[in-house]
């Protein structure tokens, strides 16, 4: 029946016009245009206040955990700060020699960033996998933590031109990102600033107060909360960046396909997807993680399958709309190889718009995997772990003891604010909109 | 006779991303009552914005600086909380209430695009009872209604119609129902900002007839904006030239067409076509209007100018009145300046 | 178009889409590696056992038996039955039903009336504090996770102030009042009982509450955007020019034309709601779907998780069918 399958169709355009106009849920997180501009002193004053209120939260936290270990920790982390130092000079001054045109502004930051990073990877992956000795988390810790403290230095000096251009939006993402970054820098040095082993027992009393020993106080087993505060970021992070990168790698190509194709494929797929988008997430990750069981790994193909249609439909609307600008047709029409066409015009138009997706799913994926940890389809043993904690926490409430619940509570809020800052920000920045003419 | 609407002095900025740019800048106006005053110029000469900072409405992030507006208001109007006594009044000293009390019924604004410039989610008919029951509270909404099926068969439209929706309208009949909404009340000054533009051709010749007779009809003066300079001459009784937010000149309409002063309104002129003459050549204005956020100092136009001199770009021009009646805002025509 | 033929294919949309998320629970919990007869009992059992309580859920047929078996049983109301007690999954879920559409309800309409009108405030006040403070709120409550939201209020409420209960649906020292919809609100005030009423308004504050802001920040907004995006459209302005009062502007311009969209996010967002609900029961240990859902994933009751999950997916389709409907409704330009 080619017409009601014509009339389907025209309903599914209808439906997913609609909702483009209107953005996904993920995208509601975007202001229009130019609700920052002109805006009073007193805004920044709110913002500076969140904002710098948990950097401060996250900073102090580091310098308290160094304060009172005061062994290693001072070493990794000054080691950290040189590390970090080395690659901003490195930056400036690749800048200066940067003048024959052999390495273009950002193939050079790239291989900085990217020997920094194989390095701390490598070093990481060999301590994880193959050679448990201590030296080489070690050095994992310095390297990685140098590159964090490098990437948030050169972000800081190189941000200032940025903040000049987009205004508003580049602080939002900044401040979103230093969030972020310096939550994964205390990840990263966890384990050499902690002042007890986050997993030992009864290094204090059951369920003490915060004390000048302890401070932020001891859970119902007797750990230290300041210790486990610090290093229960690891496994969250590691869940949304798995989940991220799994969402991203199938839901952007899947989108392209699909929606570049057309006909039955395309409409299959979006009927699947939008299936999926209209189901509840964590319901939905709650089922998958109940059978896969718990652990890293099957948290995030539990979040992963949740989100993948929202990569997919914001792929598929800019495909769609890019798809018919003259410069592609004229391109089609010139016979330009599917491949050149793909990659050269439409993926450049996909990718701004994936990204912003991608920083609010980061958030969400935080938020879900709390969700799952929260209902028991977590983690299969007492790992220190912000979602863990909170559970624990829960029974304890009674008892009136909010310290085990405020602080790692506190911890999952600002690192989802700190990506979904960077999604807000980016959004502007990315995915402009057209500026109203005088 | 008596000046309807004189604006002084008027300047409008926009605060944008890039820095401050100046829409409307010192511009004076006269417009007196019963004429048709004819505004021109390119896309974003702040024609719009002219048109809009006599309603009081320029749009964010835009801001009326400094001038006077004055307004001739025939009759005390007086409403729920306030009043305006009658006789020549600046509507830049209006709170927003008095404001609004002349908006719509002594002043009527009709936007360009027919197409959004009326709510979809309600009816045509409840757009009249809407703006009659604004000014007129006493009113009953089946006394409004009437009011609106006759305006409509006035401008030959079905008075039947008055339930239907905007979108079951075309868009000659969505302006039409615009220029009625617009003198439902009947006002003293009707200001169409481009009202036939996204019209077509047949459409727009229609509109701008029964906007003729309407103005007799109604005793209406108007101000009409458009960058069509062939719709002014069969309209307007006077023309005003703008170009980067100033006024370069202002003429009657003949002496405008036949005797232009103003460099730039004779390029203008130059490159409108005539069908009389298929053998004219249509110049062009080579380069760009100055950026308004970056604006140059002296006359805006001088970069494009073929008589630019050296005091030219000391100082803008001032409107100056010459012996023709015409008045010129260049130096051309100032005395006492050399000619190169 | 005609109503008509729009919900017609509303409706024609909506099957296949039921359909096809009625397969793809399925396809997780009894095709996915894991089988879940084993992964119920934790410990080995015997053989025999195991073939016994396979046949009894009918997990021994082959898959595509179970399939169509797990099909028909829907349409006729069937969910299956309970690893734990063989017991029908459809009379747990009844029971429990009314007590999460009651939290959903109130958190909805929590959600709905402040979002809006915290939206309205901030687009009119454009670019204030008040403006941005309500803007920061919205970005807030999307980052906090709901069942720390709801711990701080136990802790404060509860446990500090000792003004409100920390969870349950109903004082337990007293009898609930008698069913006829399953909302106690609503049954207590059917049934006079003002007493049963401010028991259960009690017992429903502090969930609902939390829920509500949970959702809030979207409704924020939302509003807020679709204001001042119809506050820019040609229609506003020539609403202005005509001299309307801004309350009429407000209310009868933005705010009517804001509101088709935020109607079509309330289908959306129920699928954020019922997940946002399956945590705060949780927290609150209220007796609703979400903890009934949590406690079968405790006893690793799969047929039980399988058919609660379904439900759920039934009811995500309904409302969304209601609310395009509703939109239909509202819309002239479908109306007509």
């Amino acid at each position: 029946m080619p017409t009601l399958t014509h009339e389907l169709d025209c309903e599914l355009k209808l439906v997913l016009t609609q909702t483009k106009s209107i953005k996904g849920i993920f995208l509601q997180l975007a202001p229009i245009r130019g609700t920052f501009e002109g805006q009073s002193k007193r805004w920044w004053i709110i913002f500076i206040v969140i904002i710098g209120g948990s950097l401060s939260l996250v900073v102090s936290l580091i310098l308290l955990a160094i304060n009172s270990n005061s062994g290693l920790g001072v070493h990794v982390v000054t080691a950290n700060i040189i590390i970090g130092l080395i690659i901003l000079y490195s930056d400036i001054v690749r800048k200066r020699v940067v003048k024959y045109k052999l390495l273009s502004q950002r193939l050079s930051i790239l291989l900085i960033a990217g020997i920094s990073g194989v390095i701390a990877i490598i070093t990481m992956g060999l301590s994880i996998f193959f050679i448990p000795a201590a030296w080489i988390e070690f050095f994992g810790a310095v390297f990685f933590g140098g590159f964090v403290v490098g990437i948030i230095l050169i972000f800081l000096y190189e941000g200032f031109p940025i903040l000049n251009v987009y205004k508003s939006s580049g602080w939002i993402t900044i401040a979103g990102f230093l969030i972020v970054s310096a939550i994964i820098y205390m990840t990263v040095v966890a384990e050499w600033i902690v002042p007890y082993d986050p997993f030992t027992l009864n290094v204090g009393p059951l369920l003490g107060p915060p004390t000048p020993q302890f401070p932020l106080g001891t859970t119902s087993l007797g750990q230290d909360l300041l210790s486990r505060t610090i290093a229960g970021g690891a496994i969250m992070l590691q869940v949304a960046f798995v989940s991220v990168i799994i969402c991203f790698s199938i839901g952007v190509p899947l989108g392209l396909f699909a929606s570049y194709r057309g006909g039955i494929i395309d409409n299959t797929v979006s009927l699947i997807m939008n299936a999926i988008f209209a189901f509840p997430g964590l319901i939905l990750a709650i089922a998958i993680a109940a059978i896969l069981g718990p652990g890293v790994v099957n948290m995030a193909l539990a979040i992963a399958v949740v989100y993948i249609p929202s990569y997919f439909r914001v792929v598929r609307s800019r495909v769609i709309t890019v798809k018919e600008l003259p410069y592609v047709e004229a391109s089609v029409a010139l016979g330009g190889s599917e491949g050149a066409i793909v990659s050269r015009y439409i993926l450049p138009n996909v990718i701004p718009s994936a990204i912003v997706v991608m920083s609010i799913n980061f958030a969400d994926a935080i938020l879900v995997a709390a969700g799952l940890t929260f209902v028991g389809l977590g983690l299969p043993i007492d790992v220190p772990d912000w979602g863990w904690d909170l559970t624990f926490g829960s029974h304890q409430l009674i008892t009136g003891a909010w310290w085990v619940i405020t602080f790692p509570g506190l911890m999952i809020v600002i690192l989802a604010l700190g990506f979904a800052l960077i999604g807000e920000g980016l959004n502007e920045i990315l995915t402009p909109k057209l500026e109203k003419g005088v | 006779m008596t000046n309807l609407l004189q604006i002084e002095n008027l300047s409008v900025e926009y605060k944008t991303r890039r820095g401050i740019a100046r829409a409307v800048d010192n511009v004076f106006l006269n417009l007196e009552e019963n004429k048709t005053l004819g505004l021109a110029g390119e896309s974003g000469c702040g024609k719009s914005t002219l048109g809009l900072s006599i309603m009081r409405l320029v749009p964010h992030p835009g801001r009326i600086n400094e001038g006077k507006i004055l307004f001739n208001l025939d009759e005390s109007l007086i409403f729920e909380g306030g009043s305006v006594e009658k006789g020549q009044i600046d509507l830049m000293q209006l709170d927003d209430n008095q404001m609004r009390a002349i908006r719509g019924r002594k002043l009527a604004y009709i936007f360009q695009d027919p197409m959004t410039s009326l709510n979809p989610l309600i009816r045509i008919g409840d757009h009249f009872t809407e703006i009659i029951q604004a000014h007129e509270e006493d009113v009953k909404k089946d006394e409004a209604i009437n009011r609106g099926e006759e305006i409509l068969e006035t401008l030959g439209i079905l008075p039947e119609r008055i339930t239907d929706y905007p979108h079951q309208f075309s868009g000659g009949m969505r302006q039409r129902v615009m220029i009625g909404l617009g003198i439902a009340l009947r006002p003293r000054l009707l200001i169409a900002d481009e009202p036939t533009t996204a019209l077509d051709v047949i459409v727009e010749a229609q509109i701008l007839d029964e906007l003729a007779t309407l103005k007799k009809q109604f005793n209406l003066s108007m101000l009409l904006i458009t960058h069509n300079l062939g719709v002014l001459a069969q309209t307007a009784d006077d023309i005003a030239i703008m170009y980067t937010g100033r006024v370069m000149e202002i003429a009657k309409t003949e002496s405008l067409f036949e005797d232009p002063k103003h460099p730039y309104t004779q390029c203008l002129l130059k490159a409108v076509p005539d069908v009389r003459k298929p053998d004219k050549t249509l110049a062009w204005i080579a380069g760009a209007p100055p950026d308004l956020i970056d604006p140059i100092p002296g006359c805006m136009f001088r970069p494009r100018c073929e008589f630019a001199m050296e005091i030219c770009a000391t100082q803008p021009p001032p409107l100056e009145k010459l012996d023709t009646g015409q008045r010129v805002a260049c130096y051309l025509y100032t005395k006492g300046v050399s000619k190169k | 178009m005609s109503l008509k033929s729009y919900v017609t294919s509303r409706v024609l949309l909506t099957i296949p889409m039921v359909f096809l998320l009625l397969t793809l629970v399925f396809v997780i919990i009894r095709v996915m590696p894991g089988d879940p007869a084993l992964l119920h009992f934790e410990r080995h059992v015997s053989p025999e056992v195991l073939a016994e309580f396979r046949r009894r859920l009918g997990l021994d047929l082959p898959i595509w038996q179970q399939y169509i078996n797990y099909i028909a049983g829907l349409f006729r109301g069937d969910f299956g039955i309970s690893m734990q007690d063989y017991s029908p999954i459809i009379q747990h879920l009844h029971a429990r039903f009314p007590a999460t559409l009651e939290l959903s309800i109130y958190s909805g309409l929590f959600a709905v009336v402040f979002g809006v009108i915290l939206g309205v405030i901030s687009a009119r006040k454009y670019d204030t504090t008040t403006d941005h403070s309500i803007r920061l709120l919205a970005i807030v409550t999307y980052a906090i996770p709901v069942f720390f939201l709801g711990m701080i209020f136990q802790i404060i409420f509860s446990v500090w102030l000792r003004i409100l209960p920390s969870g349950l649906r109903f004082d337990p020292h007293y009898t609930p009042p008698p069913t006829i919809t399953g909302l106690y609100t609503i049954d207590s005030l059917l049934t006079g009982n003002i007493w049963a009423f401010g028991i259960s308004i009690r017992y429903l504050l502090l969930p609902s509450v939390t829920l509500g802001i949970i959702l809030l920040g979207i409704f924020i907004r939302l509003t807020r955007t679709n204001m001042l995006e119809t506050q820019q459209s040609d229609f506003v302005m020539s609403a202005k020019a005509r001299g309307l009062s801004s309350f009429s502007i407000t209310y009868r311009y933005s705010l009517k034309n804001a509101f088709l969209p935020i109607l079509t996010m309330i289908g959306i967002q129920v699928a954020i709601l019922l997940a946002g609900a399956v945590l705060t029961e949780t927290t609150f240990s209220w007796p609703g779907l979400g903890t009934y859902l949590v406690d079968r994933i405790y006893h690793r009751d799969y047929t039980a998780i399988q058919g609660t999950v379904v439900f759920f997916a039934i009811m995500v389709a309904v409302v969304t069918l209601a609310v395009d409907i509703l939109y239909a409704y509202f819309d002239p330009r479908i109306r007509l």
